[in-house]
């Protein structure tokens, strides 16, 4: 009986079905969609960065919480490196072209894998604080500082420095800012003291508003085309 | 609808790279002509809203070139561009329908029928940078025409296509050109000559030859050096 059906009424063949396609309007992407191709599309290892950290954390701040907040402040710029160079990575690798004429503005794309990772290290950041144990405000203080020099160091190398170039540049920064640290915590122990925590908290604002400015002005950069 | 280009300018420092070009396009083939640093890929940027331009508007259908519905409906093939280290050419068409809007089952589908039609379907899966350059060249032209755009802008598409590829090239430009704006910029002359319904040609930012391809009476590559010695 269906096949007679189909025999005897054949279904006319299409016309005009990619002009009727066209006439539609274009498909709406809304953040929650953007946020999730770009999640998707982020490499596991930059999410394995954070698991040497979480590890450490967990081990260390069960017996020297010092030692363990010292040595986590060195490894926060590379933290910080992996996180802000992925965001970047459409000029990094040629994309930018493809990016900026794709339906999305390639804002919006930077702006999405900026806010994931940010967000996952914000996220690292404070359950660290809490695995180290007591003064778990202290600790935050603490990482973040050279979390936002770091931050601020590769925005403003990423701006100036094209490609791969670029990324090499990041990661000698982040290498320094490493050290520094390291030295800070063997010769100049006492500025990790209570009575010099408001200095600390000064200090992370004025990175964080610099941060922000430096920014706003490397998305705005990065989206037009620099020939 | 018309690709509206009003007084369109690009000014840097001390250089006019387009110096105040109008033209209205419609569906059809437009063959941009120009030596090295005449502006046309400053203007086909412009035309993709990548470049801002200094002064003047671009507009298609009255929408604007900065509007998310204007880059909807365009396909754009830079002279180069990169892709991410471990992307295969299914992963990179897959990513950039996403980025064009398309449902990952519809870009999926439109993946696969581009593949096909550049005839890359037995290598999508290997990874890009064991691809030739002819090969990366069709993969470029495969995304370019993932959304079925009604602005398509080719910068110099037959770059490293051999002769056979370049008549495949040609066919399927000739196709799309019958209901879409093709503007395609290349030094290959017998390029444009085949398929080109209008030809435009550029001199120091500006448009110094616009008409139809029958306009001009002569082999088109004398035309063209012709115009550029006067």
């Amino acid at each position: 009986m269906k096949h007679r059906l189909e025999q005897y009424f054949n279904a006319p063949k299409p016309s005009g079905k990619r002009a009727f396609l066209r006439s539609m309007e274009p498909r709406r992407i809304n953040v929650r969609h953007l946020l999730i191709i770009q999640a998707r599309y982020i490499p596991k290892w930059v999410w394995l960065t954070c698991a040497p950290l979480f590890l450490f954390a967990w081990y260390a701040g069960r017996f020297d919480q010092e030692f363990a907040v010292a040595r986590l402040m060195a490894l926060m710029p590379f933290l910080v490196m992996v996180s802000l160079t992925e965001s970047m990575r459409s000029v990094v690798y040629g994309m930018q072209e493809l990016e900026l004429a794709a339906q999305f503005s390639l804002r919006s794309i930077v702006l999405a894998r900026m806010g994931i990772l940010g967000f996952a290290n914000l996220l690292l950041l404070i359950v660290i604080s809490v695995l180290l144990g007591q003064n778990t405000f202290n600790s935050v203080i603490f990482l973040l500082a050279p979390y936002l020099l770091t931050a601020l160091g590769n925005l403003m190398i990423v701006r100036r420095v094209a490609g791969k170039e670029g990324v090499f540049a990041c990661a000698v920064f982040a290498f320094a800012v490493s050290g520094a640290d390291l030295l800070l915590h063997t010769m100049m122990r006492t500025y990790f003291a209570d009575r010099y925590l408001p200095a600390w908290f000064l200090l992370i604002l004025l990175l964080g508003m610099a941060v922000v400015l430096e920014g706003r002005n490397t998305i705005k950069s990065i989206c037009e085309l620099q020939i | 609808m018309e690709l509206n280009v009003d007084r369109l300018t690009k000014q840097y420092r001390n250089k006019i790279a387009v110096d105040r070009i109008s033209f209205s396009f419609h569906e059809g083939i437009y063959g941009l002509l120009g030596a090295n640093g005449a502006g046309k890929t400053t203007f086909m940027r412009m035309i993709c809203g990548i470049l801002t331009p200094t002064h003047g508007s671009v507009a298609f259908g009255g929408i604007d070139v900065s509007a998310e519905e204007y880059r909807a409906g365009l396909g754009y093939l830079p002279q180069d561009f990169g892709y991410y280290p471990n992307f295969t050419g299914w992963d990179f068409l897959l990513y950039m329908a996403a980025l064009k809007g398309l449902s990952r089952r519809a870009g999926a589908k439109r993946a696969k029928e581009m593949l096909e039609l550049v005839s890359l379907g037995d290598v999508a899966k290997k990874k890009i940078k064991t691809y030739s350059g002819g090969m990366k060249q069709r993969l470029g032209i495969a995304q370019a025409l993932l959304n079925d755009p009604k602005i398509l802008v080719l910068d110099e598409p037959t770059a490293g296509l051999d002769p056979k590829e370049r008549v495949r090239f040609r066919d399927l430009i000739e196709q799309l050109g019958k209901d879409s704006i093709v503007i395609l910029s290349t030094h290959i002359v017998s390029d444009i000559d085949k398929i080109a319904d209008t030809i435009l040609m550029m001199r120091d930012g500006q448009m110094i030859f616009t008409g139809s391809r029958g306009e001009v009476q002569e082999d088109l590559e004398s035309f063209y050096l012709k115009e550029f010695e006067a």
